[in-house]
């Protein structure tokens, strides 16, 4: 029974060699257990921390989804025991509780993941300089210490300046320009992003700014629509939170609802009484076809289907009467669509050729809209985020300004999209601000398109403006934040744009795109790691979160991160970042937190602060009279505004205008609704990429329907005869979450095929196929449906790519990988035109995603 | 039984628990922190994974050490190449940046999230606690890394070796066992599976015999506290 132990004696010879084993692991060596390893604790203190309990604290859940939701954490000594979500209140109709989807209920899988980036790291072949660049994205890395990694970066910054000039240092976002804008400043980037060409264009022909505000009724005046038309626009996948339950409230209110999608979806099946499957980017033709049968069938008497006392009051440009001062009589709207000049009337025969719709359908939703006495006229972001779509929103506008459907109770056009989903109308409550002063200007002017980017910066020269090209030359891309290498059209090029500069950095919590293709990577925290804040989604609520957890790993706050790179480029932290302590910024941001009054007039402060709690979280501070104690704020994590139908907080947009359009003119040169803008031309024009009429007519899309065909006019299809459309998927928030293992199990990111389409290409469901563009090529696993209109492939939107340097095949389903930097107007980055086919592939087939690196566990 | 008592001494014990502590003391050193250039040379040179004991009683240590001393004959850590190859291979398994083929800690392996900061984390956090230890990383690295549950093993295994020179049995049984529970309730429930993981993904043969050897070490070491405490509890009798 004792083998062991007499085997011992047969040791005595040989262990003078291992006794000692330990003391050689370290000698000479710096010593592993001087910084890792156990400490002995005294017996008080053991003791007390054997007793802490758990608590539920507010977890911040803030991510770029289009929702808002509350998450609370149950944390016992910063491990997170269990997650749920807003249980504060019963559940109503008026009053939703805002709870979290799939992606929320993951957060902590996110928080805590083993891929976590945990160290600063550097690429093993880099040098100052670049060293090896090609080995970027495929090298092996070396963890350093922090002031290791922070010396690469601001040397490296240093030397770039010196060699090259700060116009040579790209800054794709995050708050590193807090620092280099005090060092000369950096090249920037912009774009249109999810807005596509709503992003500029409203306020130019008379809706709202596009941007922050939308032109569209709040969730309670929803209700009083007849009928809801909704243009391309999925809320159920692409505005999580209470939005979709916010619709189903009109619906059984009684409203009619006609879904315009290419795809049957999660929304049309809850909402929809009619879905209209589309050709994406050809809305606008179809738009054209109602305008034409508004035309044809309205008789101001019998059948009153255009609303010509709102046109002539309240719009120029529709027909030769109403046309704007100085502009040509002939260009106008209605003998555009009648084809009086052009010879091409836009009948609904000639949109139903475009858009695939058969033109009695289109006829009959253009006699329900112009006869309907309350309608919502809705479109998503999607259908504008197609090249050469400037026209469109203006189009939009346009059929809700024939027949009416503005400014009044249960009518509406404008956008329905993110956090002003079906809710529109300024905030009813909303945070302070920090208190940290603003960043430096800077002194750099030049800014780079997302749509031209990487083609400008291989090319060594971009688009500044009209006739306006100007020589770059980057050499040093810092990604303080996002996920530009992954979200920006035309991602081949931008690999090659990583692989040939001599230096790129990224902030990061995973090996994102970005991260991947870097040269060092500094591992930051997330909200769950730092003191704490408010998200805003829906204008009802605001959501306070706390920290969770002390930084883990050796993760620091960008800030830290942009503070310690400035100081090494000699400047001090409070030039950096004001020296405001994270305590005190949180405070500041509670104090300064805001209420919209019983009234619905004003705003009033919402938390009480009381002597002790400025005593309590030893900051600066005056004590306030407010809604809510601080104590409640950090117990509930949302202040909701309660609503009812009828009270002080509902909104029309535009109301003033529309009820008296002289006194209340809008910020357009006619102060009237535009169909004919002058002012829009001239502004697409001035981008430098490609030019509009004033009046909206159609532009086929670059890389759009027509695309598809090598002969438009006998019909004979061309090398990509398909359309791939990139729905935002609930996998992801845009990029985050992709390597998250609850979601890769339960959405698989396969792409959406029509049977049709695949079975005339021997694809089954479950096979591998291949998805090629002009640009790239991809692969899935297929998933065959009948809920996508045949011609179109739905790839889902945001997957990491994983370029196999054999082939250059990408097998994530990247969706840039199939885009080209291609820009039009207003810089669109139009990443729902682009041409495609596909087929089934004949390599190796791919695991599903949730099976990639695969672990064995117990 | 008897005279299988009588053949063994207190000296043997007390051998046996040196022979332990070296070898937790070991293995911990190889997990805690990336290997240094330095500390591969002496483990190469000093040939301290040939003098490593109980080859013949375990299979698997007996592959483990071989496939790490037939690793040092043919590489030698002097080599830059061969340390950079050693270094990568860590810094692959248990640092990142990517996805890791053999995440070092517990809760992987024991949660359903296959996530860090697990409920596995919090349990080994007390044990540690009952024993007055805590992570000199606390809050920053999980409690449940694979070197800080070896260094627990470590220490607790030097406590009882104190308690042998000291003459005090029922602190010496209670650590004991306690050593049994953290090795059942911990490292043993998953260092199988991250073994196997381990020797399936690492680049070297070093790292393929550190994976065998560990889980081998592990195994015996659980019966080694079985017979110690056996031997104990009958020697007082």
């Amino acid at each position: 029974m004792f083998n062991l132990l007499s085997k011992v004696k047969e040791y005595k010879v040989s262990r003078r060699t291992f006794l000692g084993a330990g003391a050689a692991v370290t000698a000479g060596a710096m010593l592993p257990t001087a910084k890792y390893g156990l400490n002995k604790l005294d017996q008080v203190q053991a003791e007390e921390l054997q007793k802490e309990e758990g608590e539920w604290i507010p977890a911040a859940c803030w991510h770029n989804c289009g929702g808002r939701c509350l998450l609370k954490a149950y944390v016992v000594d910063g491990v997170v025991m269990r997650q749920k979500t807003d249980d504060n209140r019963p559940d109503s109709p008026d009053n939703p509780q805002q709870r979290s989807c799939v992606r929320g209920r993951s957060q902590r899988q996110q928080v805590y993941g083993v891929d976590r980036l945990k160290y600063p790291m550097k690429r093993k072949n880099w040098q100052p300089g670049g060293g090896d660049k090609d080995l970027r994205g495929n090298d092996e890395w070396v963890r350093l210490s922090w002031d290791e990694a922070l010396d690469i970066v601001s040397d490296e910054i240093k030397r770039i300046k010196d060699t090259h000039g700060n116009r040579s240092i790209l800054v794709t976002g995050g708050d590193i320009s807090r620092a280099l804008n005090l060092y000369g400043g950096h090249v920037g980037t912009w774009g249109t992003t999810s807005w596509g060409s709503w992003r500029w264009g409203p306020e130019k022909f008379g809706l709202q700014e596009g941007y922050f505000e939308h032109s569209i009724n709040d969730r309670m005046d929803l209700r009083n629509s007849q009928l809801i038309v909704m243009w391309g626009l999925n809320p159920a996948w692409s505005s999580p939170g209470s939005p979709t339950y916010n619709f189903l409230q009109a619906k059984k209110a009684g409203a009619r609802v006609i879904v315009i999608d290419p795809m049957y979806s999660e929304t049309a099946e809850l909402l929809g009484d009619e879905w209209i499957p589309i050709h994406p980017g050809t809305d606008h033709a179809m738009l054209l076809g109602m305008a034409y049968t508004l035309l044809e069938k309205d008789d101001p008497t019998n059948n009153p289907l255009i609303d010509w006392d709102f046109l002539k009051k309240c719009s120029v440009g529709f027909d030769e009467e109403m046309m704007p001062e100085g502009a040509n009589k002939e260009e106008n709207f209605k003998d555009y669509v009648l084809g009086t000049f052009d010879g091409t009337p836009k009948t609904p025969e000639w949109a139903s050729d475009i858009c695939g719709i058969e033109p009695d359908k289109i006829r009959k939703v253009a006699i329900e809209v112009g006869s309907a006495n309350r309608a919502a006229l809705l479109t998503g972001w999607a259908p504008a985020r197609i090249k050469n779509s400037d026209s469109w929103p203006q189009m939009f506008m346009t059929l809700g300004a024939m027949t009416g459907h503005m400014a009044q109770p249960g009518r509406m056009t404008g956008v329905s999209c993110h956090f002003g989903t079906g809710n529109g109308g300024p905030r009813l409550v909303m945070g302070g601000g920090n208190g940290v002063p603003p960043a430096a200007e800077n002194p750099i002017d030049d800014s780079l398109a997302h749509a031209e980017m990487w083609d400008a910066i291989l090319k060594g020269e971009y688009t500044a403006g009209d006739n306006d090209l100007r020589d770059i030359d980057i050499q040093m891309i810092y990604h303080g934040f996002g996920a530009t290498l992954q979200t920006r059209d035309g991602q081949s090029k931008g690999i090659e744009v990583h692989r040939n500069v001599e230096f790129v950095v990224s902030n990061g919590h995973f090996v994102t795109t970005n991260a991947k293709y870097s040269d060092v990577v500094l591992p930051a925290t997330t909200p769950w790691e730092r003191e704490g804040g408010f998200n805003v989604g829906n204008r009802d609520a605001l959501f306070y979160y706390r920290k969770v957890t002390e930084p883990l790993f050796e993760t620091r706050d960008d800030a830290w991160i942009t503070t310690e790179i400035g100081k090494r480029l000699g400047f001090t932290s409070e030039e950096v970042y004001g020296d405001i302590s994270d305590k005190q910024q949180l405070f500041n941001q509670i104090t300064g937190a805001l209420v919209i009054n019983k009234d619905g007039t004003d705003y009033e402060p919402l938390v009480t602060i009381t002597k002790e709690d400025i005593d309590n979280w030893k900051v600066d501070g005056e004590p306030q009279q407010g809604r809510i104690t601080i104590a409640e704020l950090e117990d509930q994590g949302v202040y909701l505004v309660e609503r009812e139908p009828g009270d002080n907080y509902g909104y029309i947009a535009q109301e003033a205008f529309r009820k008296d359009p002289e006194t209340n003119p809008l910020g357009t040169e006619t102060g009237k609704l535009e169909i004919h803008s002058k002012a829009l031309a001239e502004f697409i024009k001035g981008y430098g990429f490609t030019t509009i009429d004033p009046i909206p007519t159609y532009n086929p899309a670059s890389e759009g329907y027509e695309e598809t065909y090598k002969n438009w006019d006998n019909k004979e299809k061309g090398d990509y005869p398909l359309q791939v459309v990139n729905p935002h998927y609930l996998r992801r928030a845009h990029t985050i979450f992709d390597n998250n293992p609850w979601l890769r199990e339960a959405w698989p990111n396969e792409v959406y095929l029509s049977v049709k389409d695949a079975e005339e290409r021997g694809v089954k469901q479950g096979d591998t196929v291949k998805i090629k563009s002009k640009h790239g090529q991809t692969l899935r696993i297929a998933h065959l449906t009948e809920r996508l209109m045949p011609g179109v492939v739905g790839l889902m939107h945001g997957a990491w790519v994983e370029v196999d340097e054999k082939s250059g095949i990408d097998k994530a389903g990247s969706d840039n990988i199939l885009t080209g930097a291609i820009c039009t107007g207003q810089g669109i980055s139009g990443w729902n035109s682009t041409v495609c086919d596909f087929e089934k592939w004949s390599g190796e087939p791919l695991k599903e995603d949730k099976y990639w690196e695969p672990r064995v566990v117990l | 039984m008897n005279t299988v008592n009588e053949s063994i001494k207190v000296e043997d014990v007390l051998l046996l628990m040196d022979i332990r502590i070296e070898a937790y003391d070991l293995l911990r050193k190889l997990f805690l922190a990336e290997p240094t250039k330095e500390m591969m040379e002496e483990l190469a040179t000093r040939k301290v994974f040939d003098a490593f004991p109980f080859k013949d009683v375990s299979s698997t240590i007996h592959n483990g050490v071989n496939t790490i001393s037939s690793f040092f004959q043919d590489h030698s850590p002097t080599d830059l190449n061969v340390f950079e190859s050693l270094h990568w291979d860590y810094t692959r398994m248990f640092i990142g940046p990517f996805q890791l083929p053999a995440p070092p800690w517990g809760s992987v392996y024991l949660g359903e999230e296959k996530t860090l900061f697990q409920e596995e984390t919090l349990q080994v956090r007390r044990a540690y606690l009952k024993y007055g230890f805590q992570s000199k990383q606390h809050g920053i690295e999980a409690d449940d890394h694979i070197g800080l549950e070896l260094d627990m093993m470590y220490q607790l295994v030097k406590l009882a070796k104190q308690d042998v020179l000291s003459d005090n049995p029922q602190s010496f049984l209670e650590i004991t066992r306690d050593q049994l529970l953290f090795l059942e309730n911990h490292l043993l429930s998953w260092v199988p599976a991250f073994s196997r993981d381990m020797k399936k993904t690492a680049n070297t043969d070093f790292y393929k015999g550190v994976a065998e050897l560990l889980y081998g070490y592990l195994e015996l070491d659980r019966k080694m506290i079985d017979e110690i405490t056996d031997y104990y509890a009958l020697n007082r009798n």
